[in-house]
């Protein structure tokens, strides 16, 4: 019994209440009159409901903006019965039922007063009240006779097994029950068919103190094999804790006697193997003592991952004994465990019968055109009156993705709707103004048109957008029913967001699933000018403890000793080697990530941070995955496709990190005369699940666009970087007399200058934040950089519209010279050298940098393989004595 | 016993099992004279939970204890005569599996870090540990968190207590939550693939509560989708 604490004893409130809000009973079984107080503390209360809130938004279902104000004032009551009373008035009509617990057996259930309106071919979110007085905390488990599966189901329970039924349980959820007197769950019902349907819903609580009775038998292997027997073609052997199988032939099997009466079983087990195939399961019976090949039923093994195979099949008779055939092939495989459970109904379940009316869905048909009048795609987020996603967000396979709302459909594509009025909001990526639409959805199909309307189109300039670092499978994509998604679906949400060029790199999750999709080409999914292209990212393997590596344009995409990914080196600069020998275009990924936190501050530095910290002298600790062990790397250089030394790093990734970290490693390498570029890129969906291309670049190319010439580029430093919203298109220099022009990117972007002169740099601004009708747009400050200060600046209206910005400065010394609008956009630098004077643009940056090398050492060096830590104390000495070579020749 | 008689105690036991175990060891194995375990048992961890099955190692095992002794130092008001029992249970295991399962009561939080250095959290499975936490008020409280690291960071790792109940949610009052970083036992993690570090929990108001922690390794590495967040009941007497 839960123990509260008694009023005088502390501030949090205990509420009383008598519960009259049980008696919703339409059908079934009638909660019973319920006298006691109800008494449920306060704050454990409003903290569930805000987690309901956050689930509910998470699974499509958010609240309307009224209730969440409402839920506002409510945590802000000093009344605890009114808050009690509250919280129930909110949520309550969207039970679909009332869960009253018992301290053992099986709960009491109600109808909830949620509407009973289903969908066809769709799902529709309710919420189940839980009433637990006893303070339960296994977990509430919802099922449906009306949801068992269709394949081999007997004809006459086809029409019966129309809908599915599943809780959410997630995150921000627990699994659980809390134990509070009140608590709310989620549950998601689908539906096959329109009309008025029948359901069972069935309720239970586990962990009751009489027993679950579902377990039939389990069996452990810490001993022996306990029960199971070799049978043909097979070796069984328990070993640490585990069953320990080998299969020599084509027909392996083993046994274990078991006894039950018949029904429904599902056989539960924890194994491991690296075969493909399927695997089989038989049983017997008293009366057939033996397997037989009418009862069997197959499941598909899951080669190399620990995996829980459920396999379900039902039993005519009493269950005797069964048969597992864990592989048709020779090989092993390992089980940890195996349970068998009956899917029989005991006492402990409640039944709830109910009608549903299930609405008939109506096709809308998306028309979608650029701003020329062409067929293309576009996102969508499709929200009911109720402000329902649609799709069902929660229950999305690819395209769609279930972490995002939107959904991105092509001209001519479709998606079902049930009748009602609908919001529709159209976007095309950053470059485009959104608009909101409404549509109303009848009984015949609908088509809803969007034209797209531009504000800005760099590409029209030859300037292309792209992000260098998306992913297919691994952070928020599932592993499960794929593993990550496909090119198609990647090519959907590239073309969505219009984003021109996407790298998909493969990474640890899925590797060996996604490589197939490296062609060493752009993928033939790509639909021009759209261009999409697998390559890697070392990342959870190889090198990624030193910070990640994007390689763009590899030629192979597996390092020589191998086909995957564990006997990849553990120094990044022995990957980035590889990589240049193929002509591949290189950086590091995340860059921020190891340098927020900080280890000291460089000596006699006080009072020389830049503005926004930019620079600052603060020595990062290099304790992550970021630009890490680029600080000695971006010293080093290697020989690239043609046997000639170039630069071991082409980048610095920008754009989804700390912006202030990202770019102050960069400045500081550029003032100790590195020449290295910036790109952009988002690392969806693992920095951001968002979507595709919130950090971008943007690549110049002379005529048609070809990923080789973009990614070349890259490497150039032809671009700027930018969140899409602030553009900084065709940088250039000058003398200010007019007779030498630069292009950035463009001949090693190096203005040559006899003498120190006054230099003129332009570029055209645009930026759009907001609508391009504001009567108050806001304000972007643009500064021209000079070796990491800036030295002038401008404040441009984020209207939209496009702007010439030059600024004139003299210049003294060599320098590098770029345009910053922070922090939403950076061009690459425009190199000046006067007097062929090698660019230094700080004693202070080599010094942080040599700092950094040492730093760095020292966090990185116990992550190196031993067989490499030679090799990695060279690559280090080399960096110390190109920063202290600068030094000294200062020095001198 | 009054209280400080028995955290004596307890501690003498500890050091008196490690000890023994060095005294079984040969002398490279043996603690140094400061008689201070490895800032981070963190090899001993990795090895333990990825070969769960296979032999302890006698190094592994002073290690381990190392980490009970940082829970018992600090552990005020925990249940002192059950961890004197752990004490002598982990003595006399064999395996590492053995291993886990002693120290499973103890992990409130299992913390994932991703290849991208997204931190991942989760609530314990530990029966004890998994439903409510029992705190008394003012009274320091030490956990374990596993922390299975698949980037190799070695960062700070972060804990912070959030209350939901307040509009908008905002830093809890009533709790503190730190990953203890002090002599013997670090805050920053090792890089090492698995590894335990110790939190510390103290609630100021009494009464059943619910907390949400948050898990960081630095600016921006929580993982998305409350991924990085556990919601733990707190009853506090």
């Amino acid at each position: 019994m839960r123990k509260f604490i008694s009023l005088q004893m502390i501030p949090c409130l205990i509420v009383s209440l008598v519960m009259s809000q049980c008696n919703y009973g339409l059908h079934s079984q009638e909660p019973s009159k319920v006298d006691e107080p109800l008494a449920v503390p306060v704050q454990p209360l409003l903290s569930h409901v805000h987690r309901l809130c956050e689930a509910m938004e998470i699974v499509g279902r958010p609240l309307a903006e009224e209730a969440l104000q409402q839920i506002a004032k409510i945590k802000k009551a000093d009344d605890p019965a009114r808050v009690l009373t509250e919280v129930q008035d909110l949520f309550d009509p969207f039970c679909v039922a009332v869960v009253d617990v018992a301290p053992t057996g099986a709960p009491k259930v109600s109808r909830g007063p949620a509407s009973t309106k289903l969908l066809e071919q769709g799902w529709r979110t309710f919420l189940v009240k839980v009433i637990n007085r006893h303070g339960r905390t296994g977990r509430l488990f919802v099922e449906s006779p009306n949801a068992q599966p269709l394949p081999n189901a007997p004809a006459s329970e086809v029409d019966k097994r129309w809908m599915q039924i599943s809780s959410y349980d997630g995150q921000p959820l627990r699994p659980n029950l809390s134990g509070l007197a009140i608590e709310y769950r989620i549950v998601q019902i689908f539906s096959r068919d329109a009309g008025p349907k029948e359901a069972v819903l069935e309720f239970t609580v586990s962990g009751d103190a009489n027993g679950d009775d579902a377990l039939i038998r389990e069996w452990r292997f810490d001993k022996d094999e306990d029960g199971w027997n070799a049978m043909n073609q097979i070796k069984v052997d328990a070993k640490d804790g585990s069953l320990q199988i080998e299969s020599t032939g084509d027909d392996p099997f083993m046994g274990a006697e078991v006894v039950s009466r018949g029904g429904g079983f599902v056989l539960r087990f924890w194994a491991k193997t690296d075969v493909v195939g399927i695997g089989q399961l038989f049983w017997w019976t008293k009366d057939i003592p033996y397997a037989t090949g009418n009862r069997q039923t197959n499941f598909i093994l899951e080669p190399n991952k620990e995996h829980l195979y459920e396999v379900p099949f039902h039993v005519e008779g009493e269950l005797a004994g069964v048969r597992l055939d864990p592989l048709v092939k020779p090989g092993k495989m390992r089980i940890d465990w195996i349970d068998l459970h009956s899917q029989q109904r005991n006492e402990n379940w409640a039944r709830l019968e109910t009608t549903f009316q299930c609405e008939a869905s109506t096709q809308v048909t998306f028309r979608v055109f650029d701003e020329q009048g062409l067929p293309a795609f576009a996102k969508f987020e499709v929200r009911d009156s109720e402000g329902r996603i649609y799709p069902a967000q929660s229950k999305r396979l690819a395209p769609d993705f279930f972490f995002q709302r939107h959904i991105y459909r092509g001209d001519g594509e479709e998606l079902s709707l049930p009748p009602g009025q609908y919001t529709i909001t159209c976007s095309r990526g950053p470059e485009t103004l959104p608009e909101v639409q409404s549509l109303t959805v009848g009984s015949e199909p609908k088509e809803l048109l969007y034209r797209v309307r531009r504000w800005i189109d760099p590409s029209k300039a030859g300037w292309w957008s792209g992000d260098h670092h998306i992913h297919g499978a691994g952070c928020l994509h599932y592993n499960n029913p794929t593993e990550g998604v496909s090119p198609e679906d990647m090519m959907r949400h590239i073309m969505g967001e219009d984003l021109k060029v996407g790298c998909s790199l493969t990474w640890g999750p899925c590797f060996d699933f996604q490589k197939q999709f490296f062609t060493g080409d752009v993928a033939p999914e790509s639909q021009y000018p759209y261009l999409l292209r697998y390559d890697i990212e070392v990342s959870g393997f190889g090198s990624h403890m030193s910070g990640h590596l994007n390689l763009l344009n590899l030629k192979n995409q597996i390092y020589p000793g191998g086909d995957s990914k564990d006997h990849w080196p553990t120094l990044g600069l022995s990957t980035l080697k590889w990589a240049k020998r193929q002509g591949a275009v290189c950086g590091p990924a995340h860059s921020s990530i190891g340098l927020t936190s900080f280890v000291g501050r460089l000596p006699d530095t006080e009072g020389k941070d830049g503005e926004n910290l930019l620079p600052n002298f603060q020595i990062p600790a290099y304790d992550g995955i970021g630009a890490n062990e680029f600080i000695v790397d971006v010293t080093h250089r290697v020989p690239g496709a043609d046997g000639k030394l170039v630069p071991a790093v082409d980048f610095i990734s920008t754009m989804n990190s700390d912006r202030v970290a990202e770019w102050n490693m960069w400045y500081h390498v550029l003032n100790a005369g590195l020449r290295v570029a910036a790109s952009g890129e988002t690392d969806f969906p693992c920095m951001s699940g968002e979507r595709v291309g919130i950090g971008r670049v943007y690549a110049h190319v002379d005529g048609r666009l070809t990923f080789d010439k973009w990614v070349q580029s890259i490497a150039d430093g032809r671009s700027y970087v930018s969140d899409g919203f602030t553009h900084l298109i065709g940088y250039r220099a000058s003398a200010a007399d007019g007779k030498q022009v630069v292009d950035v990117g463009v001949n090693g972007s190096e203005l040559k200058l006899e003498q120190p002169k006054r230099v003129r740099f332009s570029t055209k601004v645009a930026a759009l934040y907001g609508s391009p009708e504001s009567d108050s747009p806001l304000k972007q400050k643009v500064e021209l950089i000079v070796n990491g200060y800036p030295v002038q600046s401008v404040n441009v209206k984020c209207d939209g519209s496009t702007k010439d910005v030059t600024f004139e400065t003299p210049l003294v010394k060599s320098s590098w010279v770029a345009i910053r609008a922070f922090p939403n956009a950076h061009t690459n630098p425009i190199y000046v050298v006067i007097d062929e004077e090698p660019i230094l643009g700080s004693l202070d940056s080599v010094r942080w940098c040599l700092a950094g090398v040492e730093q760095c050492w020292k966090a990185k060096e116990p992550l190196y393989a031993k067989s490499e830590l030679n090799e990695a104390r060279a690559a280090y000495r080399h960096a110390r004595l190109f920063y202290q070579r600068l030094l000294d020749e200062h020095a001198r | 016993m009054d209280f400080s008689l028995r955290l004596k105690a307890c501690c003498c036991l500890v050091i008196a099992i490690i000890g023994v175990v060095q005294f079984c060891m040969p002398a490279s194995d043996r603690l140094s004279d400061q008689g201070c375990p490895d800032a981070n048992p963190v090899a001993f961890v990795e090895r333990t939970l990825l070969r769960p099955s296979t032999k302890l190692k006698r190094a592994e095992l002073r290690q381990v204890l190392g980490v009970i002794g940082k829970l018992l130092v600090a552990n005020n008001q925990a249940d002192l005569e059950v961890l004197e029992f752990l004490g002598r249970q982990v003595a006399e295991v064999k395996t590492r599996k053995e291993l886990q399962a002693l120290l499973m009561p103890y992990v409130l939080l299992q913390v994932e870090i991703n290849p991208e250095s997204r931190v991942k959290i989760g609530p314990s499975e530990s029966e004890v540990l998994r439903h409510k936490v029992d705190l008394e008020k003012g009274v320091a409280k030490r956990f374990l968190l596993q922390v299975d690291n698949h980037a190799g960071v070695t960062s700070t790792l972060n804990i912070s207590a959030v209350d939901l109940s307040l509009e908008p949610p905002q830093t809890a009052d009533w709790i503190t939550a730190v990953v203890v970083n002090e002599a013997g036992i670090s805050s920053k993690m090792s890089g090492q693939r698995l590894e335990y570090l110790v939190v510390e929990l103290v609630a100021k108001q009494s009464g059943l509560k619910e907390v949400r922690l948050v898990g960081d390794a630095g600016q921006g590495t929580q993982d998305l989708g409350f991924r990085a967040t556990a919601d733990l009941l707190i009853d506090v007497k």
